[in-house]
């Protein structure tokens, strides 16, 4: 009684669809000779298949797959990281292909399969990928039916459009699992991806590490306004992280400063300690009256794998393990390893004048190399020898920007000892990274405070949805200056050489740029505003995908039960839940039914099976094989009484049936046989 | 006295008591399940699958695939990853939504035995089964067996219906019914086996099995001589010329010699002694019991059939005229079949259950 253990063909080949469907997206993240291993595991099971080869025994795969491991240990280091554990579940996927037996062997490949389908969106959330995993699902049902298909049907298109539709009949009822079915919390700590600072800058800045982010259009966050409205692209500069340190070429972090979690570790500190500064109280005391004006908005990030939030100027951010630095930046206490949301509120017009400068930030701010940069010092010594205030020295250098300078992505290699000294007088252009760094320098030439911030300018504004979005094209250096009585202010010196850069946002300002500007370098990232306004669109589907599928969280579900079911209570979500499912199942078993319908029988038949239904009542009941005048007839032997109704019944039934007539004589026909029916009394 | 156990069982005795408690554990459920299938369903000559006749319970794989849902529901729960709960959800709904379609993939199918095969107990008897379709729905993979046999596998989906051969092991002499048929579908997943176990009335006779009796007793024309000396069938005829060979006669006479020359088929015929008459005689056999005699009776009467001379049946309290020809052939062996049938033993509920005594 036992079936058939054989492996259908078709289903050997649909299994290697599906396989070779659910490993190519996961090469982007892991190491590129496991294709290698699964084409030779594909190429001997092939053999096996034709019978050139033997199965491979023990003695072959039991080393394989050992050194197959160890290879990964060695490639990664450690095993305990999210890559390598999904590059064991794949190299596990692909080494069974050497061992396949029976039906079950195939079976259990297919629902490993299942699983590394999906950790495929541990990776990236975007819908492409989801997409995408729903086609991978999609093969692997169509191996799981052409292996337990036993009549053999060796064509590839009947599986797989079954498997979609089965996928799409599921998809309601799984939209109600989604939305009702509880949700609880990371049930224990899991070992997070190991790729860090992909994309985004890191917590340093050189001469062209920012120019070489403006060809990447990815989202680095979104913003949504409460307002609904974006203040104007000049004032929207998302601070990050300012940096202190310089060795004549870098800027970095000061070094207590570098580790972001001893960082982190200190602030928490203070705050535990209520070791509060006088800026944070006057901060406070700032947002408490009410006549400031404030914007509040709501930040989705993207997962940079850095700590660093990103807020407009003097902002509060209230989240959990997020806190402020005396910089009125804000330090998460992991890196963003997942896309994060988190809510902000910014004071444009808070003045930081009671900002005090101690002697070791004022010493950390003014600080050169002393070796490096000689002609760009000996330039701003010149001009405070001259007498010139800080204001004037800061527009001095402006005004030298704005003369000289062009704006470009062109930038040559700068000379390795004094960059800056090569870029003030002799290069002359550059982008945004060189004009902050020289500026700075400039100034601390001067002995005016000076430090370079780091982020984002604009972002484009999103009217369908109404939702500004920052690119890492957006990314964006510019200094602080600090000034007595004002505090630390910003200066951009771009907007000195380019202000129609800060005016417009880098797309539109790409967009606007003439041909004059391509000698520039940045004819290459223009794009054409078809493109651009289909990339806006797109990107308004993905924000959509993100607020409702991605960040649907416990808190989130709370809300809805709340609002769709007007409670939270146990037996609301259970009702709903068995409701709901019922009902999406009811619609699927009546598509079904719909589908397997008993056919009407044709309108020419109906007299006949009326009256076959009326003798049936009296006892009678047509022989299959008896034809209707036999039948009529063994009836009349019985009921002599009702031979010749029953003899004129058939022969009009049959007139119906077999003889053409127009539709005139058919409804009279019609008509006279309901009579001649009614007539007979049993 | 510990030592009563035999040496096979010595060697692992763990091994062996798991092995059997789990088989007899689980023959014992399934036994016991068809058994009440058996009591629930009345036999009938057709039967249109319906709620009221199909279980459904998930396969091995589907409860793997369950295990698989879980997994994927940690991963995703663990990572907040809500894509991937949502495959998850996804996949589990798949497998919900599958009742429905494996269900469906059987619900509304009549079947019927369409042709049962006599023949001899102990051959297989060919049953084909009539599948016929509700409406236009298509039933894929439909899986069929008697109890106790291998399935065999059809697809309805075209024309108003679709026959299936199969066959059931003639387990006795006289009249049987088929075994439990069992009609299943796994699709289309193979993750939940949908089925019916279906007891038909149709009833067939079965043959008596031929067991080799010697030679023939010839018995003379006279009855009162009581002259029962057995003579070799073949010397109750002497050879008297050839005919050409016709269709459907038997190979055993033809003359080969001439075949080999070319010269054409012939049969040998032989004259019988015309006051000679041959019978298959029940008392021919004294001294057996029933089923012995009727297994030799059929034996005498097949060699008799594949020759040409006309032969009769005696048995008590019935006499079948000599004759000579298939439907005469088909009449005797049809009264070895039921001499008697209504004394033999009913067949019993694991014949229905197991497709065999």
């Amino acid at each position: 009684m036992s079936l058939i253990y054989q492996i259908p063909r078709p289903a050997l080949w649909w299994l290697l669809i599906a396989q070779a469907v659910v490993i190519l997206p996961l090469m982007q993240y892991l190491p590129l000779w496991l294709l290698v291993v699964w084409a030779v595991s594909v190429g001997w099971r092939i053999q096996v298949v034709r019978g050139v080869y033997g199965a491979p025994k023990a003695i072959v795969k039991v080393p394989l797959a050992l050194s197959m491991v160890a290879a990964l240990v060695l490639s990664y280091g450690n095993l305990f990281a999210l890559e390598p554990l999904v590059a064991l579940l794949l190299l596990a996927f692909c080494l069974k292909l050497l061992e396949l037996r029976s039906q079950r062997d195939v079976l259990l490949l297919l629902l490993l399969g299942f699983f590394v389908a999906s950790t495929q969106l541990l990776f990236s959330t975007s819908i492409v990928a989801f997409l995408y995993a729903l086609v991978s699902f999609a093969s692997l049902l169509s191996a799981l039916m052409a292996l337990y298909s036993a009549t053999t049907n060796n064509s590839f298109g009947p599986h797989f459009k079954q498997s979609l539709l089965l996928i799409l009949q599921a998809i309601p009822l799984a939209l109600v699992l989604f939305f009702v079915m509880p949700r609880i919390g990371s049930l224990w700590t899991v070992p997070l991806s190991s790729n860090t600072g992909k994309t985004g800058f890191s917590n340093s800045m050189e001469p062209g590490n920012i120019s070489q982010l403006n060809k990447d259009y990815s989202p680095a966050f979104r913003v949504d306004f409460a307002e609904k409205k974006a203040p104007p692209q000049r004032s929207l500069y998302w601070r990050g992280l300012s940096l202190s340190g310089f060795d004549g070429r870098r800027w970095v972090l000061p070094a207590h400063e570098r580790n972001d979690l001893v960082r982190y570790r200190r602030l928490a500190l203070n705050q535990r300690n209520q070791k509060r500064h006088d800026w944070q109280e006057d901060f406070k005391n700032y947002q408490s009256k009410d006549r400031s004006r404030f914007i509040d908005y709501q930040v989705m990030m993207e997962a940079s794998f850095q700590p660093w939030l990103f807020t407009l100027v003097t902002a509060s951010v209230k989240e959990k393990d997020v806190l402020a630095t005396k910089d009125y930046l804000f330090l998460s206490k992991r890196p963003l390893s997942q896309r994060s949301l988190y809510r902000a509120r910014s004071y444009p017009d808070y003045k930081r004048q009671s900002e005090s400068l101690g002697d070791g930030e004022r010493y950390l701010n003014t600080l050169l190399p002393a070796d490096s940069n000689p002609k760009a010092k000996a330039m701003a010594k010149e001009w405070r020898q001259r007498g010139y205030s800080d204001r004037q020295i800061i527009n001095s250098s402006l005004e030298l920007f704005n003369r000289d300078f062009t704006y470009s992505l062109q930038n040559a290699a700068l000379n390795e000892q004094d960059p800056v000294d090569d870029f003030l007088f002799s290069r002359k252009r550059g982008y945004c990274e060189h004009f902050a760094s020289a500026f700075t320098v400039l100034m601390r030439a001067a002995d005016i405070p000076a430090r370079v911030v780091l982020g984002y300018q604009g972002g484009q504004w999103n009217k369908d949805e109404k939702y500004l979005l920052v690119t890492q094209a957006d990314a964006h250096a510019w200094a602080e200056v600090w000034l007595p009585n004002e505090g630390w202010t910003r200066v951009d010196p771009t907007a000195a050489v380019a202000p129609e850069r800060i005016e417009l946002g880098f797309r539109a300002y790409l967009e606007q740029a003439s041909t004059a500007i391509e000698q520039y370098g940045f004819s290459d990232l223009r794009q054409s505003p078809l493109l651009a306004k289909l990339q806006l669109q797109l990107d308004a589907i993905n924000y959509s995908w993100h607020s409702w599928i991605l960040s649907y969280d416990q808190d989130q579900q709370m809300v809805f039960f709340q609002k769709v079911l007007g409670g939270r209570e146990h037996w609301r979500v259970v009702a709903v839940l068995m409701g709901a499912s019922t009902f999406m199942l009811a619609l699927l078993a009546l598509w079904l039914w719909w589908r397997g319908r008993p056919e009407a029988p044709a309108a020419e038949l109906v007299p006949w099976l009326e009256l076959e239904k009326k003798l049936a009542a009296g006892g009678w009941i047509r022989e299959p094989g008896e034809t209707p005048q036999q039948f009529t007839s063994r009836v009349s032997k019985q009921r002599p009484d009702l031979e010749a109704l029953l003899e004129r019944y058939t022969k009009m039934a049959y007139t119906l049936l077999y003889i053409p007539i127009g539709s005139d004589q058919h409804q009279q026909l019609l008509k006279d046989l309901a009579g001649l029916r009614n007539s007979i009394r049993l | 006295m510990p030592s009563s156990l035999n040496p096979a069982t010595k060697k692992n005795p763990v091994l062996q008591k798991r092995d059997s408690i789990k088989t007899g554990w689980l023959a014992a459920w399934r036994r016991r399940v068809r058994r009440w299938a058996l009591k629930r369903r009345p036999a009938q000559s057709s039967f249109v699958l319906d709620r009221n006749n199909l279980f459904i319970f998930p396969t091995g794989a589907g409860f793997a695939l369950l295990l698989v849902v879980f997994l994927m529901w940690l991963l995703g729960t663990n990572y907040d990853n809500n894509l991937v709960l949502a495959l998850a959800f996804l996949l589990a709904s798949i497998l919900i939504s599958c009742i429905l379609h494996t269900h469906a993939s059987l619900a509304g199918l009549k079947i019927e035995v369409s042709k049962l095969q006599e023949g001899f107990a102990g051959d297989e008897l060919g049953a084909e089964l009539r599948l016929s379709r509700q409406g236009k729905r298509k039933y894929h993979d439909v899986r069929l067996f008697w109890a106790g046999q291998y399935p065999k596998a059809v697809t309805v989906d075209q024309g108003d219906a679709s026959y299936v051969s199969l066959s059931i092991n003639a387990v006795r002499r006289g009249i049987i019914e088929p075994p439990l048929l069992c009609v299943e579908s796994r699709y289309p997943l193979g993750l939940l086996r949908c089925w019916a176990w279906l007891k038909f009335d149709t009833s067939v006779l079965v043959y008596p099995k031929p067991v080799e009796a010697g030679p023939l007793p010839a018995t003379a024309s006279d009855e009162g001589s009581g002259d029962s000396e057995p003579v070799l069938l073949d010397g109750a005829e002497d050879f008297s010329g050839f005919h050409s060979y016709r269709d459907g006669e038997s190979l055993k006479h033809v003359s080969w010699k001439h075949y080999a020359q070319g010269k054409g088929m012939f049969v040998k015929d032989f004259q019988s002694y015309a006051d000679e008459q041959l019978w298959v005689d029940w008392d021919a056999l004294p001294g057996m019991d029933r089923e012995a005699r009727l297994q030799r009776l059929c034996d005498w009467l097949l060699i008799l059939a594949d020759g040409s001379q006309p032969f009769g049946m005696r048995l008590p309290g019935q006499t079948i005229a000599p004759a000579t020809g298939m439907s005469h052939r088909l009449n005797c062996l049809r009264a070895l079949a039921k001499f008697e049938a209504n004394q033999l033993a009913s067949l019993s509920s694991n014949y229905y259950l197991e497709g065999k005594l």
